[in-house]
């Protein structure tokens, strides 16, 4: 089978589209059921980044399998996959694409919801909590996931554009969500993998439905979730906020001047917060108190 | 040494609490600066300037505390730093 007849899923999410393709027909199974009710069609038939994951070499499809990812933004220096991690391979090919190479939106890493016509944006390293608070939020209050890895800065107003892929739960948040969300929503158990046990939560299908729909910047927080930590917040200085945004941001200093003001308006527009937590609860109580706060 | 920066046009200057973003529309950096800084590229656009001539224009606008020494001596760290971020050349 040549490459061009392997197995494969074009895939829309927000203002980006990914040609995703494999020999490896169970890798593509997966991401078919995983992102089943996303369009797998772009308005112009044109996509935006191609992410293969292909055997490491040519006797890698038959014997001891595993792969590799073929990008438009190549990944270096990583070491092939097991076939079961095909679909988080592919995946992280997507993030690599839209971190390196996209240029619509200042591209923030970090979790946003919305409610209403009103956003938040959580920004924090990894593992800080965003995705399980964006998810909390989705499937406990009702707010649309806008996403959980990039926020999409709008280069004109101060607006987030959605980039809602599925939630990328790790460990300890992969049970509190099971507990939260419907467990056809899930995707496998991915274990062994760089960041622990990782397992995808789709979002609510109205936040896929309503993907294209921006939302006005209002808060932005920063969690830090830690074990049996009292629940405190403090007022983040716009500098830090600044910094803060821009040190989370793959493209801002590449877009120029529109990347800064785009920053700016970010800030200037938005009231942020730093808080921490050792529970779901705490953490939802806090975002509520602040969100009624900014948006009083 | 003297110093100078370029119009005023190739500067983005935003304050933000204590501290200012310049962006720098040349090199496409932003940098966050104190307001010392500001003052001093304020005094360089499309100028050259000493250290000297920088601290007595300076005084003339701000307060300054310190004697001529002291304040010479933070002028001219100030101009480092700047010329070290590339937002204002040296001139030899």
């Amino acid at each position: 089978m040549t490459p061009d007849r392997w197995p494969s899923r074009t895939l829309r999410i927000g203002p980006a589209s990914f040609h995703l393709r494999s020999p490896f027909r169970r890798v593509i199974d997966e991401v078919n059921a995983l992102y089943r009710d996303y369009p797998a069609e772009t308005a112009d038939g044109i996509y935006d980044y191609a992410v293969s994951a292909v055997p490491s070499s040519p006797l890698r499809r038959w014997v001891n399998p595993n792969l590799r990812l073929e990008c438009d933004f190549e990944p270096f220096d990583t070491l092939p996959l097991p076939v079961e991690l095909g679909m988080l391979g592919l995946e992280m090919g997507m993030n690599l694409q839209m971190a390196v190479g996209y240029r619509r939106h200042v591209v923030v890493h970090a979790a946003s919801s919305a409610s209403g016509d009103k956003a938040a944006l959580l920004i924090g390293d990894s593992g800080a909590g965003k995705s399980t608070l964006s998810a909390l939020l989705a499937y406990r209050e009702g707010w649309r996931h806008l996403g959980d890895e990039f926020a999409l800065l709008d280069l004109d107003a101060p607006l987030l554009h959605p980039f809602p892929r599925p939630i990328s739960l790790k460990n300890a948040s992969i049970a509190a969500m099971e507990a939260r969300a419907p467990a056809d929503r899930f995707g496998p158990v991915l274990e062994g993998t760089v960041k622990g046990t990782i397992r995808h939560l789709l979002p609510p299908a109205a936040a896929i439905d309503a993907m294209e729909t921006p939302a006005e910047i209002a808060l932005v927080v920063a969690p830090h979730f830690r074990e049996n930590a009292a629940p405190a917040w403090r007022p983040m200085t716009r500098t830090e906020t600044y910094v803060r945004l821009a040190a989370s941001s793959t493209n801002q200093a590449l877009m120029g001047e529109a990347g800064f003001e785009a920053v700016w308006r970010c800030l200037a527009h938005a009231p942020a917060f730093d808080i921490m937590y050792g529970s779901s609860d705490d953490a939802l109580e806090l975002f509520e108190t602040l969100w009624r706060k900014v948006t009083a | 040494m003297r110093y100078r920066a370029a119009a005023r046009e190739a500067y983005v200057v935003r304050p933000v609490d204590d501290l200012t973003l310049v962006y720098h529309r040349p090199s496409g950096m932003t940098h966050v600066v104190s307001p010392a800084v500001v003052a001093i590229l304020d005094l360089l656009h499309e100028r050259t300037l000493g250290i000297g001539e920088v601290c007595e224009q300076l005084a003339q606008h701000h307060d300054l505390d310190g004697d001529g020494d002291d304040i010479a001596r933070v002028v001219a760290a100030r101009l480092d730093e700047m010329a070290a971020m590339d937002i204002i050349d040296r001139i030899v």
